[in-house]
């Protein structure tokens, strides 16, 4: 049904019809917002990128070819959008540094709460190198779906299986030296 | 550890006045437009650049008492022609 939208909506668009690319944003703002936020852990930014992704989509509306599901296609324009935002964005840091500095922050008790446990995981993620954190970000966006994580990465799935694998790998040896 | 913490991030609500932003963004990058090309202003450039080299040759010509070649005038009166010719062809496509 929303790939029948979505199709309807992008023709209309493509003829003049610019108003209706409002049913694309209304569709898919959630989505894009949420997978933002899990690469900035900030939803103010989350936004931001959110809406240049959407006009790069507008902009390219014209190269979606219709053998793809549009939400897969959306999806690896906006996974290219946020990486050429962070790339920019992201200032030189120790990400070691920046993790133990968050594991101080969230609690003076000597064992840190689940919670805030899950949040020092999350952002420990987005400070991976970007080929693992794209892997890992995504496939747990999609419930953990190989198959749509590779069609969304534009990659085959063995590939993003040893791309899970190693940053899982590198994500427990930067965790164990912060979480001891 | 590490599916738990993933699997468990909690889901953000767009704010309310995302879409209304974003379709903003859109309108303005469908309503800029093309800038035209001066052809008029080019005409006009060249046509005294024309008169200006004319008039300046057939000063000098005047106070030496030389004959002036018109011959090297010809590409310039060539090249003027073909603007013009451009310019009043432009002109009928914006009247039609």
């Amino acid at each position: 049904m929303t790939q029948n939208e979505d199709l309807s909506d992008v023709e209309a668009v493509l003829r003049g019809e610019i108003d209706r690319f409002e049913g694309i944003v209304a569709r898919w703002e959630g989505p894009l917002v949420n997978l933002a936020w899990r690469y900035t852990r900030n939803e103010a930014l989350a936004e931001e990128m959110a809406q240049e992704a959407f006009l790069h989509c507008f902009r390219k509306l014209r190269q979606w070819r219709r053998d793809a599901e549009f939400s897969t296609w959306l999806f690896a324009l906006a996974i290219n959008v946020y990486r050429s935002i962070l790339r920019k964005r992201r200032p030189q840091i120790e990400e070691e540094t920046a993790l133990e500095v968050l594991a101080g922050a969230c609690s003076t008790e000597a064992e840190l709460l689940e919670d805030e446990q899950n949040e020092i995981v999350r952002r420990a993620v987005t400070y991976l190198p970007e080929t693992y954190r794209d892997a890992i970000i995504i496939y747990h966006f999609d419930e953990m779906d190989l198959a749509t994580t590779a069609s969304r990465l534009g990659l085959p799935e063995g590939t993003v299986k040893a791309r899970l694998h190693r940053g899982r790998k590198l994500l427990k040896e930067r965790l164990e030296k912060v979480l001891k | 550890m590490i599916d738990t913490a993933l699997a468990s991030d909690r889901t953000i609500v767009p704010s309310v006045s995302f879409r209304r932003s974003a379709m903003r963004r859109v309108r303005a990058n469908v309503e800029v437009p093309p800038l035209p090309f001066p052809w008029k202003r080019l005409a006009a450039a060249l046509g005294f650049a024309f008169v200006a080299t004319v008039a300046s040759i057939w000063a000098q010509a005047d106070s030496a008492a030389i004959s002036v070649d018109p011959i090297p005038l010809v590409p310039l009166v060539i090249a003027m022609a073909v603007v013009a010719r451009l310019t009043a062809g432009r002109s009928a496509t914006r009247t039609a």
